[in-house]
């Protein structure tokens, strides 16, 4: 498949969309790319002054956002079909605030925000879509709010685990004990 | 500390704050202000639909809203608006709300806000009403990040915070809502309220 039809897809999936817009066609060519990515790697780090959009075809990862306060927190992870970025940055401008680390060899795309910036100026039916686009991305951020406060803690670690198997390998007891919201020897007792 | 009263210019201001850094620069905040409207809305009243529309973009300028969505067949209270917040509308869009999230008034409300796609706004400031339309979709997704960066970090001190920050809102609320704000059992409530406050 050719960069538009990947990118389109992930465009449609994310949408709702019953069919493949020409715009979706347009959008996917402000990205560059395939880029191929080793296991391992760093889509961008904490520091970075150039921000991208990122379009991940095949890989896993996490993310993780340096706040304020010098806390660094595992802030999401990585996966097919997704577009990934800096959102403080791509917000408000900046360096990034956040890394994102791939664990599996990966293919992705990407598009300056400032090329993300213009089409979306341009563009006036596609920022009609953005707030489908949002929505879909909102809801999964509400309902890691929710998990966080009122899932049962073991359902959630084994559900998280199945989604994302040797997440342990990858993030330490800490960070994964701040993503499900618990103390470090809740964590350590869940883990075992 | 939360600043008591609210006025249309500093709704003006944040308006333009909520903008890109390169673009706050070419627009003058004195502009928005007869596309401004105010809207009161009394304690358990519904938000009224025009303030649910597309393109709107809300401030709270005084009173409490809360935030609750079904989870698990449960409905449960993730946030809370005070005065200085911003209130975007993808967090309630009708047909895309999965987790049937409602805004409930605590306590009576005064917003202010405008709508920039409407027809006016749009002819007026044809600029500011697409740069409001690219942010807004996305900080409705970034402000629930800080939601679940507060508790992430350390729930139990963030929650003993609150409960000090918060007294006037601790009255409004019953013990059962407090509990699932904070996502604890209310017997580990009455521990944090006698950690906290000492009562």
């Amino acid at each position: 498949m050719d960069k538009k039809t990947i990118i389109s897809n992930g465009l449609v999936a994310l949408t709702g969309s019953p069919e493949k817009l020409a715009m979706f066609s347009e959008f996917s060519e402000i990205f560059e790319g395939p880029i191929y990515v080793e296991a391992g790697n760093k889509l961008w780090s904490v520091g970075n002054d150039e921000g991208y959009l990122w379009f991940v075809q095949k890989g896993y990862g996490f993310d993780r956002i340096l706040l304020e306060d010098g806390t660094k927190i595992l802030n999401g992870m990585t996966e097919p079909g997704m577009f990934i970025c800096d959102e403080k940055s791509l917000l408000m401008g900046g360096n990034l605030v956040s890394d994102s680390i791939l664990y599996t060899e990966a293919v992705v795309y990407r598009a300056r925000y400032s090329a993300y910036r213009q089409f979306m100026r341009d563009q006036e039916h596609f920022r009609a879509l953005l707030i489908s686009i949002s929505a879909h991305f909102l809801q999964l951020r509400k309902l890691r709010l929710l998990k966080m406060k009122h899932m049962n803690k073991a359902d959630y670690w084994s559900a998280t685990r199945n989604r994302f198997p040797g997440i342990e390998k990858f993030c330490s007891q800490t960070e994964i004990a701040k993503y499900f919201g618990v103390s470090k020897s809740t964590m350590h007792r869940l883990m075992k | 500390m939360r600043r008591a009263l609210i006025e249309s210019d500093d709704f003006c201001k944040g308006i333009i704050n909520l903008l890109h850094p390169e673009d706050k620069s070419r627009f003058d905040h004195q502009y928005l202000k007869p596309f401004i409207i105010s809207t009161s809305v009394k304690c358990k009243d519904k938000m009224p639909e025009a303030l649910l529309k597309r393109g709107v973009v809300c401030m709270l300028g005084s009173g409490v809203i809360g935030v609750k969505h079904v989870f698990e067949e449960v409905k449960c209270l993730t946030h809370f608006y005070q005065p200085g917040d911003f209130l975007f509308n993808t967090e309630v869009h009708k047909t895309l709300n999965i987790q049937e999230s409602e805004r409930i008034i605590y306590d009576e409300v005064k917003l202010f806000w405008i709508n920039y796609l409407d027809p006016a706004f749009k002819r007026n400031l044809p600029e500011v009403s697409i740069e409001l339309e690219i942010q807004s979709s996305l900080l409705s997704t970034y402000q629930y990040q800080g939601y679940i960066n507060k508790f992430g970090i350390d729930r139990q001190r963030y929650c003993e915070q609150w409960l000090r920050d918060n007294p006037k809102l601790i009255g409004m609320l019953s013990r059962k809502e407090l509990a699932n704000y904070f996502g604890v059992s209310t017997s580990s409530l009455q521990v944090l309220i006698k950690d906290s406050l000492g009562k």
